[in-house]
């Protein structure tokens, strides 16, 4: 399998701060990408640059064997439409129903009004909400907004799903249904997804691979059972403590282990 | 007591109508304009220009600070170049636009920057362009404060043409300070503010239901 997201050499500043510091990965079509790190370790700024919403200050980002760093603002907007992204807060548009919220980016992409909302009534019934064509944003759930997020990234057929803290507004259960509906999509259609996450026990059900960020560098990169199994930076270590995935170890060879407690 | 002169009240009512109504809408769209040039110029914008923005919010703000008697007499030369004449009814909604205006850019501004910025990353992302933005995320999202703060410039303009009357606009400001203060015939005044009272009344109500109707959130 190709490789659809290549990084290289990824640098983005703001100010003095490097929020993104010299990255580079490489994640093979159709896979689950996770990328773990506490708040501030440069996740959201890291998946940004993926669809050109950031500009990196070094480094390229390839996308689907397509150099996207650099491009002038109009192509970018053209590789967007071609990569889903979904949001914490799900960022819905409360003056729009949930068929229009869902038929928006085939509108913009000029597909006529009749087939854009045929296309997402399919995709509304995919994801299990085929009852709620006409409520506005506002009359759903949490899960069930999290659902037209999800029916509105893939209204463009993307090879790519950005997903940024997707379920962390979410309860554990409706986490679960989230990430198995990601899952079912991952498999059924190939698409290649990459999630930032600050909790362990969500790349743990859906990842593939994994990458470890901290203070806007990659500490671990590998295999997500590799990195369960033998964690190998302090990094993942502390957090999978932090999770409960690891035994506590003695004081003296971590002094800072009590966080768990 | 005298009788109410009916005809002239009903006459200053189409005047104060004219002139509230014409003056509102150029300040509806002139309003609306400036406001989102400020709104996406601003610091949390979708196109921050704040040397630009800057700018132009000292002007709104000037012009905000003219007093209505002050700005009504010293527009006169723009007048008299737009209506022709700086004297009647439509000589008066020169100035009463131009003071509406700047009044709601600012109130307009502050609905649309309100809007949850995440929704227009979202439009971003899904390869939307700044119009589609402007179009699809911060008109619709901000509209029902959109038109709250129209009708509150609407109420606004029909105080304001009150001293219209200084550039013989009539209306019923005007009635009420000739006939009432000028000739002691206080039912004149009071005919006035009931006539004014109702009309706001009705403004506040529609625009009230309009705004409700707009809101889903």
């Amino acid at each position: 399998m190709p490789n659809i997201i290549e990084v290289a050499n990824l640098s983005r500043r703001f100010g003095a701060t490097a929020a993104v510091e010299d990255i580079s990965f490489s994640q093979t079509e159709g896979s689950v990408l996770g990328i773990i790190g506490r708040s501030g370790a440069g996740k959201s700024t890291l998946l940004r640059c993926l669809n050109g919403l950031e500009r990196p200050d070094e480094g390229t980002v390839t996308i689907g064997g397509e150099v996207i760093t650099g491009l002038p603002e109009r192509q970018l907007r053209a590789v967007r439409r071609r990569i889903g992204m979904i949001f914490q807060h799900f960022n819905l548009l409360s003056a729009k129903t949930v068929l229009d919220n869902v038929a928006l980016p085939l509108r913009l992409a000029g597909t006529p009004r009749a087939a854009s909302r045929a296309r997402a009534a399919e995709l509304l019934d995919l994801v299990g909400l085929s009852d709620k064509l006409n409520a506005y944003p506002a009359a759903l759930s949490g899960g069930q907004k999290q659902r037209v997020g999800i029916a509105r990234a893939l209204a463009p057929e993307p090879r790519l799903l950005l997903c940024d803290e997707a379920t962390s507004a979410l309860d554990p259960e409706t986490t679960l249904s989230i990430l198995d509906l990601l899952r079912g999509i991952n498999r059924r259609f190939g698409l290649s997804i990459v999630l930032i996450t600050h909790e362990m026990n969500v790349v743990r059900q859906i990842a593939d691979q994994l990458l470890v960020l901290s203070g806007g560098n990659i500490v671990e990169d590998g295999a997500m059972r590799d990195i369960f199994t033998k964690p190998r930076s302090a990094e993942a270590r502390l957090m999978l403590r932090a999770a409960g995935f690891l035994p506590e170890e003695p004081a003296q060879e971590e002094p800072y282990v009590r966080l768990a407690v | 007591m005298s009788d109410l002169p009916y005809s002239d009240l009903f006459t200053c009512f189409l005047q104060t109508l004219q002139m509230v109504g014409t003056a509102g809408a150029i300040s509806l769209a002139a309003g609306l304009l400036l406001a989102l040039i400020m709104a996406i110029t601003g610091p949390r914008g979708i196109t921050p220009q704040p040397k630009f923005h800057l700018a132009l919010g000292t002007l709104i703000n000037a012009v905000r600070s003219v007093p209505f008697i002050i700005l009504l007499v010293a527009l006169i030369p723009l007048t008299r170049l737009i209506v022709g004449t700086s004297i009647g009814t439509a000589a008066a909604i020169v100035p009463l636009a131009i003071a509406a205006t700047p009044y709601y850019a600012r109130i307009a501004e502050v609905s649309l920057r309100e809007v949850d910025p995440g929704l227009a990353e979202a439009v971003r992302a899904m390869g939307g362009s700044r119009l589609a933005i402007i179009r699809h995320v911060l008109i619709p999202e901000a509209l029902p404060g959109l038109i709250s703060g129209f009708v509150v410039t609407l109420v606004t303009l029909i105080g304001a043409s009150a001293m219209a009357g200084v550039v013989g606009a009539g209306g019923l400001g005007d009635l009420a300070i000739r006939y009432g203060y000028d000739e002691f015939q206080t039912n004149v005044v009071v005919a006035v503010v009931v006539v004014l009272i109702a009309f706001v009344w009705l403004l506040q109500f529609a625009g009230d239901r309009l705004a409700a109707l707009v809101n889903h959130k």
